[in-house]
C-alpha cells in the first residue's frame, strides 16, 4: 500500500526523454527492459505507462540520441535494443547539468531556511 | 549533423509497412515479456495478460503517437486536410460549382481587364528613358493633331536648344515585289534620327546613313521589320545588300531590327524620309511642304514645360504666316495680299510637346479606368457570394464541428482544415479565373483592333499571375476565417443540441444579409453605368452623319513633295475621271477633308457688308472658326449630300478666279439667320489669307465632320483645286459592293502616277463603324460585366433565401400546422427578401447618383442622372430579384407540416 507521498509522478515529455537517455547509458537495452529500469532504480515512485516509452523512443531515434537495432532477449526472443549515441550521451550530460541546476534552484526557493543551516 | 541522421531516419521510415510490422513486433514483444514476468509472479495466463495491458496503457495510443514520427507532421496533415477538403467539396456539387464559377468569373474578368490596363496604360514605352520622349502636336480650337507640316518640324529642329533629337515620320501603304509575290506592306518613312532616337539598333546590319536621307540619296536603303524579316525573308542572315521593289523601285536592304522593337503604327519596313532641307527649311510653304509627324526626345533633365515654352518662341519667330501648318493646309506665300501677321491663331493653333505615352494612351485611358473599377466591383460581389455561401455552409456544419472537437479534434486543427477547404476553393475558382482571362484577353484583343495601343501584345504575363493566384488565396483566406472563428467558438454542448430547434431566422444572420444588401446595391449601380452607356452608345448611332454611307468607297493619298499646283490639279482631275469610267461606279470625287478622318481646315470668315473683323484684337468667342473643304464638282453627289438651296458646282467654278462658293446649312444660320445665303459674299481669311471675295451659290445639308459625337462645324466648301492641301481623300460610289473595284481603283492611282502609294482604302461604312469601335467595345464590355454583376446577386440573393427556408422549415411548418395558407407563407419570405432588396436599392441608387458623373465623358447624348434609365434598370434588377425570393417561397409553401416537425 503506497503512502500518499508515493503516489507515483506523473512525467513530462521531455524529462522522459532525459530518463531514457540516463537508462542506456550502460549499454543497450530493449523497451521492456528500460521500462523495468526505471520503475525498479526510482523504487516505484515514478510510473510509467509502458506503452508511453515507445513514441518517447522514435523521437529520440529521429533526433540522433539513440540508435536501434533487432537482437535476440535473455528469453530467446526477438527484441529491439536500444543504445546512446555520441549525440546521445553529449546531449545527457547537458540535460543532466540543467536539470540539477533546476532542481537546486527550485529546492533553494521552496527551502530557504536549509540554505543558512 | 542532426539533419541528417532525421533524414536518414525519415528515409527509413518511408517503407510503412515494414516500420509498422516492426513497431507491432516490438510492442507484441515487451506485452509477451512482462506476462511472462507477471506469470513467474504467481498470475495466471488471463490475468497476467490483463495486468500487462495495464502496464502497457493504450497500445492504439502508443502505436499512434509512434506513427506520428515517421513522417513530416505539418506536412501530411495538410496533405489529409486537402483530401478531407477535396472530399468534402464533392459531397455538395451544387455548392462548389457555384462557388468555383462564381469566384472563377469574377477573378477571370478583374484578371483580363488588369492584363489589358497593365499593358496599355501600366507599361512604360519599351524604349530607354521613355519619360524623355514627346510627339509633337498641332493644337487647333481645342483639337490636337499629330500631323504637322515639315517646315515646322525644320524650323524645331533647326533652332531648339532643349531637345536632344527631333525625328520625323509618315507611312503608307507600299506594294512590295521581288524575292516572292507581290504584296501590300505597311511601310514608315523616316528620318535618320529616329532609330538612334528611340534607343533602338538594328539586330543585323545598321540604321539609316544622313546620305541615305536625303532627297537625292546614293541609293534608296530599307530596313525591315524583324516579323516581314521572319515572313518573307525566312530569317536569312544573308538579306543585307538584297534589293527589293517597293512601288516599283529598288531599295537596298541594310539593316534588320529587333524583334521586341514595336511603334505604335503598323510599319513592317522603313525606308528613309528623305525630307528636303532645302525646299522645307526656307518656309516655302506652297512647294514641297510634306505632312508629316513628329517625336522627340528631351534632353535629360529638362521638363516638359521648359520645352513646350521654347517651341512657343521657335514658333512665334517663325511666323508670320505661322509655323503652325494646318495638315491640308497650303497657305499662299506670306506677303499676298498684304495680310502678314494675323495668320497665327488667337491662340486657336498652338504647336506642343506632350509626353509620348501620354499621347499613345491618351484616348483610352479613360474608359479603362471605368472598366477597372467596374471588374473590381464584380470581383466585390462575387467574393460576397462566395463569403455567403461558406457562412451558409459553416452554419450547416456546426454539428459536424461540434463532433470533432468532442472527439479529441484540437481548434486549431480544425481551423486550419475549414480554411484549407475555401483555399482549395478559391484556388481551383483562380485557376478557372485564369483560364477565362486568357479567353477573354484573346476576345478583347481581337475586337478592340486598332483602337487600343497595345505595344507588345497584351498577355498574361507575371505580375498579373502573381496577382490572380495572390487575390485567390487571399479570398479563400478572408471567407475560410469567418466559418472558422464560428467553429473555434462553437460550444459543444449547445451545437449538439441546436439542431432539434431549428432557426427562427433573426439578427444573428447580420453577416449574411449585410454580404446580400451590398452585393445588390453594386450591382444596382454596375447595372446603371451599363444601361447609361448602352443608351449613349444607341444615340450614337442614330446621329445621321449627314452623308449617304452606303455604296461608298473611299481611300487616302498623302502627296509626295515637288509637285507644283498644276501637277496637283492635274493629278486629281486624271484620276477622277478614271474613276469615273470604272464599271460600276455611278460617280467619283475628291476632297481635303474627308469627313470622320483627321484632316480639316480652319479659317475665319467675313461677310460683305459687316464691319470687317479686327483679327488682331478679336476675342475667342467674336470670331467662329470654319472648316474649309476643297472638292471636285460632283463631291456631294458621290458623298449623298443634300443640296438645300442654290446650285453646284459647275465646271466654271473650278477654274480660278471664279470665286464661288457652297457653305452649308449651319453656316447659313449663323450669319444669315432667316435668309438665303445664296447670293452673298464673303472673305474667307485662313493661313496666309486669299483676300478675294467670294459668293455663295448654293446651301447643303450639315455634316458630321469630325465624328458622330462632335459638333457640326460651319463648313465652306470650294472648287478651286489649287488651293487643296497635300492630304487628299477620293470618294467613289458604286452600285453594288464597293470593296469589289479596289484592285481596279489601284490600277488607277498606278496608272496616273506608278509610285503613289494609296492608303486606308475602306468603305465609308467601315470608317463609320470604325469611328465608334471603342465606344462599342467599352458598351459591350461594362454590359456584360453588368450582366455578370446581375447573374451573381441574383444567385446571391436566391442563396441566402433558400437557406433562410432551410432553417426556418419547422417554423414554417408549425404556421402552416396552424392554418397559414400557401399566400401567407410566400409573403412571409418574398417579404423578408423584399425588405433585404428594398434596402439595397435604396443604397445603390445612392451611390450610382453620386458615381455615375465618372462616366459623363463616355456618355453621348444621355445626362448621367438620366431617370429613364435609372428606372428602369431598378424595375429590372426588382423583378429578378423577386423572381429569386419567389422560388424559395414557393417550396417553402409546399413544406409537408409532418415531415418538417419531425424534422430534426
Amino acid at each position: 500500500m503506497r503512502k500518499q507521498k508515493d503516489k507515483p509522478i506523473d512525467m513530462l515529455q521531455g524529462t522522459l526523454d532525459l530518463l531514457i537517455l540516463r537508462t542506456l547509458l550502460f549499454g543497450p537495452i530493449h523497451g521492456h527492459a528500460i521500462a523495468k529500469s526505471i520503475e525498479r532504480t526510482s523504487q516505484d515512485a515514478l510510473r510509467v505507462d509502458h506503452g508511453s516509452l515507445y513514441p518517447a523512443l522514435q523521437r529520440l531515434e529521429r533526433r540522433g540520441l539513440i540508435t536501434a537495432e533487432w537482437g535476440v532477449s535473455e528469453n530467446n526472443r526477438r527484441a529491439r535494443y536500444y543504445r546512446l549515441t555520441t549525440a546521445g550521451r553529449k546531449q545527457l550530460t547537458t540535460e543532466t547539468g540543467k536539470w540539477e541546476r533546476l532542481t537546486e534552484a527550485i529546492a533553494r526557493i521552496l527551502n530557504p531556511d536549509r540554505e543558512e543551516a | 549533423m542532426r539533419w541528417w541522421s532525421e533524414l536518414k531516419y525519415v528515409v527509413k521510415k518511408l517503407n510503412r509497412r515494414r516500420a509498422e510490422r516492426e513497431l507491432q513486433g516490438e510492442i507484441d514483444a515487451h506485452l509477451e515479456m512482462e506476462i511472462q514476468e507477471k506469470i513467474a509472479d504467481g498470475l495466471s495466463r488471463e490475468e497476467a495478460r490483463y495486468a500487462a495491458h495495464r502496464a502497457f496503457g493504450s497500445v492504439g495510443l502508443a502505436t499512434e503517437d509512434s506513427r506520428a514520427w515517421w513522417g513530416f507532421r505539418r506536412l501530411e496533415e495538410l496533405w489529409q486536410d486537402l483530401r478531407y477538403g477535396a472530399r468534402m467539396l464533392r459531397k455538395k456539387p451544387g455548392f462548389t460549382l457555384v462557388a468555383v464559377l462564381t469566384l472563377g468569373l469574377g477573378i477571370g474578368a478583374n484578371t483580363a481587364i488588369f492584363s489589358v490596363v497593365n499593358a496599355v496604360l501600366l507599361k512604360p514605352l519599351p524604349y530607354p528613358e521613355p519619360g524623355q520622349l514627346a510627339q509633337l502636336r498641332i493644337v487647333q480650337s481645342g483639337k490636337p493633331n499629330t500631323v504637322i507640316g515639315s517646315a515646322a518640324f525644320v524650323q524645331v529642329k533647326a533652332q531648339s536648344q532643349l531637345l536632344a533629337r527631333i525625328a520625323a515620320y509618315s507611312g503608307g501603304d507600299m506594294t512590295l515585289t521581288g524575292a516572292g509575290s507581290a504584296e501590300q506592306v505597311v511601310a514608315g518613312a523616316v528620318t535618320a534620327d529616329f532609330f538612334p532616337l528611340l534607343g533602338v539598333q538594328p539586330v543585323l546590319g545598321r540604321n539609316f546613313t544622313r546620305e541615305e536621307d536625303t532627297p537625292n540619296g546614293p541609293k534608296k536603303a530599307a530596313i525591315l521589320g524583324h516579323g516581314l524579316w521572319q515572313s518573307r525573308f525566312g530569317g536569312d542572315a544573308d538579306v543585307r545588300g538584297r534589293t527589293i521593289t517597293l512601288n516599283e523601285q529598288s531599295y537596298t536592304v541594310v539593316g534588320i531590327l529587333p524583334a521586341r522593337f514595336q511603334y505604335p503604327e503598323p510599319f513592317q519596313l522603313w525606308i528613309p524620309l528623305a525630307l528636303g532641307e532645302t525646299s522645307a527649311a526656307l518656309g516655302g510653304y506652297g512647294e514641297g511642304m510634306v505632312l508629316l509627324k513628329a517625336i522627340a526626345r528631351l534632353k535629360p533633365g529638362v521638363t516638359f514645360q521648359q520645352a513646350q515654352a521654347e517651341l512657343q518662341i521657335i514658333a512665334q519667330r517663325i511666323e508670320p504666316g505661322g509655323t503652325t501648318a494646318t495638315p491640308g493646309g497650303n497657305p499662299r506665300p506670306r506677303g499676298e495680299g498684304g495680310e502678314g501677321g494675323e495668320g497665327r491663331g488667337r491662340g486657336d493653333s498652338v504647336l506642343t510637346l506632350v509626353g509620348l505615352h501620354e499621347q499613345v494612351v491618351g484616348d483610352v485611358k479613360g474608359a479603362l479606368l471605368v472598366l477597372l473599377g467596374a471588374v473590381a466591383l464584380v470581383l466585390l460581389i462575387a467574393c460576397a457570394n462566395v463569403a455567403n455561401l461558406l457562412l451558409a455552409r459553416a452554419a450547416a456544419r456546426q454539428r459536424e464541428m461540434a463532433i470533432r472537437a468532442a472527439l479529441g479534434a484540437g481548434r486549431l486543427r480544425v481551423a486550419r482544415q475549414l480554411l484549407t477547404e475555401s483555399v482549395l476553393l478559391s484556388v481551383a475558382g483562380g485557376g478557372l479565373g485564369l483560364i477565362m482571362a486568357f479567353w477573354g484577353v484573346r476576345a478583347i484583343e481581337q475586337w478592340s483592333g486598332a483602337s487600343l495601343p497595345a505595344m507588345q501584345g497584351i498577355g498574361i504575363d507575371a505580375w498579373v499571375l502573381a496577382f490572380t493566384l495572390g487575390m485567390s488565396v487571399v479570398t479563400g483566406l478572408a471567407f475560410g476565417l469567418a466559418p472558422a472563428v464560428q467553429a473555434w467558438r462553437t460550444d459543444v454542448n449547445v451545437a449538439l443540441k441546436k439542431e432539434g430547434r431549428g432557426d427562427t431566422g433573426g439578427h444573428r444572420h447580420w453577416l449574411r444579409h449585410l454580404l446580400v444588401v451590398s452585393e445588390v446595391a453594386l450591382a444596382l449601380v454596375l447595372l446603371i453605368g451599363a444601361g447609361l452607356l448602352i443608351k449613349s452608345f444607341s444615340r450614337l448611332t442614330e446621329v445621321n452623319p449627314g452623308f449617304q454611307t452606303d455604296g461608298v468607297l473611299t481611300f487616302q493619298v498623302t502627296l509626295t513633295e515637288g509637285r507644283s499646283s498644276p501637277q496637283k490639279v492635274n493629278f486629281i482631275e486624271q484620276i477622277v475621271k478614271r474613276l469615273k469610267a470604272l464599271p460600276g461606279v455611278q460617280t467619283a470625287a475628291a476632297t481635303d477633308s474627308l469627313p470622320l478622318t483627321d484632316f480639316s481646315r480652319i479659317g475665319v470668315a467675313e461677310i460683305e457688308g459687316r464691319p470687317p473683323i479686327a483679327f488682331r484684337t478679336a476675342k475667342r468667342g467674336e470670331v467662329t472658326p470654319y472648316s474649309r473643304p476643297t472638292v471636285t464638282l460632283d463631291y456631294f453627289n458621290a458623298m449623298g449630300i443634300q443640296l438645300k438651296n442654290g446650285r453646284a458646282f459647275t465646271l466654271p467654278d473650278a477654274r480660278p478666279p471664279a470665286g464661288s462658293v457652297i457653305v452649308n446649312e449651319a453656316f447659313e444660320k449663323h450669319y444669315f439667320p432667316g435668309q438665303s445665303a445664296v447670293g452673298k459674299r464673303i472673305r474667307l481669311r485662313a493661313r496666309g489669307a486669299e483676300a478675294r471675295w467670294q459668293t455663295v451659290v448654293g446651301v447643303v445639308s450639315d455634316v458630321r465632320q469630325s465624328g458622330l459625337a462632335g459638333d457640326v462645324m460651319l463648313e465652306v466648301y470650294s472648287p478651286e483645286l489649287e488651293d487643296v492641301g497635300g492630304a487628299l481623300s477620293f470618294v467613289i460610289r458604286v452600285t453594288g459592293d464597293p470593296a469589289g473595284i479596289i484592285s481596279a481603283v489601284r490600277g488607277v492611282v498606278a496608272e496616273v502616277e506608278p509610285n503613289q502609294a494609296i492608303h486606308n482604302v475602306i468603305t465609308m461604312e467601315q470608317r463609320l463603324a470604325n469611328a465608334t469601335t471603342s465606344r462599342r467595345l467599352n458598351t459591350v464590355l461594362l454590359g456584360s460585366f453588368a450582366g455578370l454583376a446581375l447573374l451573381l446577386a441574383v444567385v446571391g440573393i436566391y442563396g441566402v433565401m433558400s437557406y433562410a427556408v432551410t432553417q426556418r422549415t419547422r417554423e414554417i411548418g408549425v404556421r402552416i400546422a396552424l392554418g397559414a395558407s400557401s399566400k401567407e407563407i410566400i409573403k412571409l419570405i418574398v417579404g423578408q427578401g423584399a425588405l433585404l432588396v428594398g434596402i439595397s436599392v435604396v443604397i445603390g441608387l445612392g451611390v450610382a447618383a453620386l458615381g455615375t458623373r465618372l462616366l459623363a465623358n463616355l456618355l453621348f447624348g444621355v445626362s448621367a442622372l438620366d431617370p429613364v434609365t435609372f428606372v428602369g434598370v431598378t424595375a429590372l434588377l426588382a423583378a429578378t430579384a423577386f423572381l429569386a425570393c419567389y422560388l424559395p417561397a414557393r417550396r417553402a409553401a409546399k413544406v409537408d407540416p409532418m415531415v418538417a416537425l419531425r424534422q430534426e
